[in-house]
């Protein structure tokens, strides 16, 4: 059997929904399917196989390092309106109120992205470009120590919102990281200030630092929720000295 | 004054089973959950749980020259498929011993940790009423009584279950002192194990089609992650009452329903593979006679030695008892 692809259509909204196909009759191609190796459906999976291999799966307790070796993925729900947290988290500069130690963004001369300081590195410039979609409710954050060319130090942020998700007011954020190959070994050693040690070596702790954060996050943005306040964040502006 | 687990003996009935014994699908299930052991041992239709007891006991008699007579105070017995309804076996093993214990005691509970609640229940008789000795029986006889018949064997989780008796000898010293007992009884998950007929019938009453043990299908997966999370709890309350590490285990020996659980549970407790002790292969799951059944073959191999701190732990059915039990081993 030839395999067909159809075509998405496209919402009015610009946004890419599924498509119903109407009046014609569409099957899985399954021997298509079968020629992939290692695939588990039920035509080839029994349930009872099945429930053996999730058994195998699921542990009592996971490694650290499994879980958060490749990848750093942390959650947490915001009681704050989900497109108040888009506002805010779009500003670059909301980084110097709800992280640990990035401040003092600046123009940094290279095109949508701002300088600041990570305190953590001592004196480190911090490079930072946001990426943010407003009908997806994403904000990326492509950053990198010490210059700011190959921004490779990518913050995911993924909200939704949690009438969805938890039958709730507020949202959910999502919070993503990938260890790209730089964490381990720095090409832009030459750049680096003498003796400040790498953003890499602390990836093991990532998985907190990126905790405390996220409940910074949320902390900011459930207080100025709360009490009616602009969400921020507060910039005091004034002229460059 | 503490009780001192002294001596433990095992008994198996009958020759080795094999796979083979079963569905010829067995050999090549692909199913993770039923893997992992390659032979057990099978009541046969005449075999007494109550010889199997006495055989094992026999075995510590001869060991520690016991006189039978006087040198058991207490006798106690868990037996998963009883001989008999109404009676229990532990009048019949004392008297194929000869002994005349002061106190016979018959559970019906506690299962797979059944082991553990009678070495605690033997304590506290001999704290309350000054008894001095203790023999404590537990004889696993579902293999053989059920998962071996025709209409039931060929269910995958058939070659689970082996038959086999693990005994313990206590006395009221502190030669090899029980460091701390923890029990945790959980009588919300008590009717999540059942005897089952396919026709609906009760255990009792008469009909055609085969009976087996279930799991309330729903509960399977919260049974999984109780079990995973229940033997490791309960460890951690028995080492912190003992006032000792988990890491100070030296051998941890627990039930063995099947090796997802014995990973996972030495996982949680960070506890290496050769510091946990477990005999599913050659005998399977022996519900509770696995406790003693592999103590008593880690004493054998000589795998577990003086002054070691033992800790043997486990949980029943379908999480309704968990317990755990500290000891520092003095033989």
């Amino acid at each position: 059997m030839k395999c067909h692809h159809f075509g998405h259509s496209a919402a009015r909204n610009g946004d890419l929904v599924s498509t119903i196909y109407e009046g014609i009759n569409v099957n899985i191609n399954q021997d298509e399917l079968k020629k992939i190796e290692g695939l588990r459906r039920i035509e080839v999976t029994s349930k009872d196989e099945m429930g053996g291999i999730l058994t195998e799966l699921t542990h009592a307790v996971y490694p650290h390092e499994e879980l958060y070796g490749e990848y750093c993925s942390i959650q947490t729900y915001i009681d704050c309106p989900p497109e108040k947290v888009y506002e805010y988290m779009a500003k670059t500069h909301c980084l110097e109120e709800w992280t640990y130690s990035v401040r003092d963004f600046k123009p940094s001369g290279i095109r949508d992205t701002y300088v600041g300081v990570d305190k953590l590195g001592g004196r480190t410039k911090i490079f930072c470009k946001t990426v943010a979609n407003r009908d997806a409710l994403t904000v990326d954050y492509h950053c990198a120590w010490d210059q700011g060319e190959h921004l490779w130090m990518i913050y995911l942020n993924r909200i939704v919102p949690a009438e969805l998700v938890f039958d709730k007011p507020g949202s959910v954020v999502f919070w993503q990281n990938c260890r790209h190959p730089f964490y381990n070994d720095n090409p832009f050693k030459d750049k680096a200030p003498q003796g400040r040690p790498w953003v890499g070596d602390f990836w093991d702790m990532f998985y907190a630092g990126h905790w405390v954060e996220l409940m910074n996050l949320k902390a900011i943005l459930e207080y100025r929720h709360r009490n009616g306040l602009p969400i921020g964040p507060c910039l005091n502006a004034g002229v460059e000295e | 004054m503490s009780a001192s687990l002294i001596a433990v003996a095992s008994a198996l009935p009958g020759e080795k089973v094999g796979n083979d014994f079963f569905s010829p699908d067995l050999k090549d299930t692909k199913n993770p959950m039923f893997m992992g052991t390659e032979y057990r041992h099978h009541m046969g239709r005449q075999d007494k749980a109550s010889d199997l007891i006495a055989d094992a006991c026999q075995k510590l008699i001869g060991e520690l020259e016991l006189n039978p007579e006087t040198d058991i105070d207490i006798l106690m017995t868990n037996v998963s498929i009883p001989d008999q309804p109404f009676t229990g076996c532990g009048a019949v093993v004392s008297k194929v011993l000869g002994a005349k214990p002061k106190w016979i005691y018959d559970l019906s509970n506690t299962g797979c940790v059944s082991f553990v609640y009678m070495m605690d229940l033997a304590q506290t008789i001999m704290m309350a009423r000054g008894a001095r000795s203790a023999l404590i029986c537990c004889a696993q006889t579902a293999g053989g009584r059920i998962f071996a018949l025709e209409g039931v064997k060929t269910k995958a989780q058939a070659a689970i279950p082996g038959d086999g008796c693990g005994v313990g000898y206590l006395v009221a010293d502190d030669r090899a002192p029980i460091l701390a007992t923890v029990q945790q009884n959980f009588g919300e998950f008590s009717e999540d194990m059942y005897a089952c007929y396919d026709d609906g019938r009760k255990w009792w009453e008469p009909g055609d089609s085969y009976g087996y043990i279930d799991f309330t299908e729903s509960k399977t997966v919260k049974i999984v992650m109780r079990g995973n999370r229940a033997v490791p709890r309960v460890v951690k309350a028995a080492c912190e009452e003992a006032g000792i590490k988990t890491s100070d285990i030296d051998i941890l020996i627990t039930n063995q329903p099947n090796t997802f659980f014995l990973r996972n549970w030495r996982e949680a407790l960070q506890i290496p593979e050769e510091k946990h002790l477990d005999t599913f292969r050659q005998y399977a799951n022996l519900f509770g006679a696995g406790i003693p059944v592999t103590l008593a073959e880690g004493v054998r191999l000589g795998k577990i030695k003086k002054d070691q701190v033992l800790c043997l732990a486990g949980f029943s059915h379908a999480c309704d008892y968990a317990a755990a039990t500290v000891l520092r081993w003095g033989a």
